[in-house]
């Protein structure tokens, strides 16, 4: 199938230090009414980690979901992974989807599948063996302390818990970009650490991971982390690091 | 016969004129009914799918009769110890004999019914419910193929409708033998011809087959088109 996926045209200047995602002067309109994100230009680099913030209303969770493909841009570019996603057929999708890991800010878990089996999902559909998942699964189950938990189903789960699934879920299966809303909101400050722990060490291994929050607390956490502002859905850069066109300098901070 | 309405009326006259008799009305009477009991209850699923969102609630209440008050607590005890095993059931809560006296009371009165009075233990029991528009939807998001939706979503009608066919089989069956037997020993005379043959049992039972068939190729339309909605 990615055979038949158009990528990008090599340009040597853009292959020394090839970017997980560019958006070039995108705009997101939702029906008729004003745009709910203007004029956003910025790149993305392997092994970044970004934190999101802005008010209410301001447009965060809505370039996450340009960021996780939801929704195509109503203008403006979006290169990912070397594709140009907002073009690229529908049945391409699927494919980048697959290297995206997401927490959603209503964790959205299937409701009938048990814990064990909300977190296996994204191996399931990549085609992982079942015999190769169980592992892998028991290990993160431990890390976010629901081992006993298993076999319950999501709506037995707390608020806090929940969300620890859909966090598990979001990265068991090493995406190259992580795409966070909001996923410290429901857990006690402790169980956030972790989390973050885990979004750090995923990091390490080469991850992008972008997290919209409005706990500025959080940027602490991350050394080297850098902060995107949404204000009105326009893009401020506190640091400046994140203009176009790229630095390659950007994660050194 | 079925072909004389399949064929334009001047190619009907090269096919001698049939009245409706011998054994093939029965089954195309028993498929034409069981095909509508189950094409019905595919399209309630189907509607239920695209309509989406909200779970199917798929909810039995069993009921343990036993007079003696300890045996019935330690039989519900054991009822409910064995649902909450099954891997398709998600929940099950025994109803405490209070609420049960309260649901009672209506019928039999206020104060009637004291400990005394043998009442009913009853366990509420909720299916895990078929893959919805949610699942659906959660597993696209997650780089779900259309066509792994669909296939999901397929087996599991599969599923139900196979339960269905076998249900309808056993009903038709039933009616069947007992009909097709008071017609025998009412008036030998006069539907003598009419008689159930043993290759019909053949051809019921492949319909159950046919009609999951239909099911599971409804069940993918619905997904599929369901999907091509999104992104
Ligand atoms: N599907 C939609 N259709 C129409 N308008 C939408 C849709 N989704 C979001 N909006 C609008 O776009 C704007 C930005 O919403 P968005 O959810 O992106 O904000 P946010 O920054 O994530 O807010 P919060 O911090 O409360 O989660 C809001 O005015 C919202 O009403
Ligand atoms: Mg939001």
């Amino acid at each position: 199938m990615d055979s038949l996926c158009p990528v990008m045209p090599f340009v040597p200047f853009i292959a020394l230090m090839q970017s997980v995602v560019e958006f070039d002067n995108v705009g997101l309109r939702y029906g008729a009414g004003v745009e709910t994100l203007t004029d956003l230009s910025f790149t993305l680099y392997p092994g970044s980690f970004h934190f999101l913030t802005g008010a209410s209303g301001a447009g965060k969770t809505s370039l996450l979901k340009l960021l996780y493909l939801a929704h195509r841009p109503s203008r403006g570019a979006i290169r990912m992974f070397g594709h140009d996603a907002s073009t690229l057929p529908r049945d391409c999708l699927p494919g980048l989807r697959r290297r995206i890991g997401v927490v959603f800010q209503d964790f959205r878990l299937v409701p009938h599948l048990s814990t064990f089996d909300n977190i296996a999902l994204p191996l399931r559909i990549a085609g992982v063996q079942e015999k190769d998942l169980r592992g892998t699964v028991a290990e993160m189950l431990a890390w976010i302390g629901l081992t006993e938990r298993a076999d319950a189903r999501p709506a037995t789960l707390s608020g806090g818990e929940q969300q620890r699934v859909a966090i598990a879920r979001a990265v068991i299966g090493r995406p190259e970009m992580l795409v966070a809303d909001e996923p410290t909101g429901n857990v006690d400050p402790e169980m956030a650490r972790r989390l973050l722990q885990l979004f750090a060490s995923l990091n390490k291994l080469g991850t992008t991971v972008v997290v919209a929050t409005h706990d500025i607390h959080l940027l602490q956490e991350i050394e080297g982390a850098q902060m995107m502002r949404l204000d009105k859905g326009r893009l401020s850069d506190p640091t400046g690091s994140l203009r176009h066109p790229p630095r390659p300098l950007v994660l050194e901070n | 016969m079925l072909l004389d309405f399949a064929l334009p009326a001047h190619d009907r006259k090269l096919i001698p004129e049939g009245r409706l008799s011998g054994p093939m009305p029965w089954v195309i009477a028993i498929m034409l009914f069981l095909t509508l009991l189950v094409a019905a209850g595919g399209l309630t699923l189907a509607e239920a799918a695209r309509q989406g969102g909200q779970d199917f609630a798929r909810q039995v209440t069993v009921q343990i009769i036993e007079s003696d008050p300890a045996q019935r607590a330690a039989q519900r005890a054991a009822v409910t110890r064995t649902l909450r095993k099954l891997d398709s059931i998600a929940e099950v809560k025994p109803v405490p004999d209070a609420q049960v006296r309260a649901l009672l009371e209506p019928w039999l009165g206020t104060g009637v019914i004291d400990a005394d009075v043998p009442v009913p233990a009853l366990v509420d029991v909720r299916f895990a419910s078929v893959p919805t528009a949610e699942t659906i939807e959660i597993m696209h998001m997650m780089g779900g193929t259309d066509i792994q939706a669909a296939r999901l979503f397929q087996r599991r009608v599969a599923l139900d409708a196979l339960l269905g066919g076998i249900v309808g089989f056993i009903v038709a069956a039933f009616v069947i033998i007992t009909v097709g037997g008071r017609f025998a020993a009412v008036e030998p005379g006069l539907l003598s011809g009419a008689h159930f043959p043993y290759y019909g049992w053949a051809v019921l039972a492949l319909i159950p087959l046919a009609v999951m068939a239909l099911a599971m190729l409804m069940a993918r339309m619905t997904v599929i088109s369901a999907l091509k909605r999104m992104l």
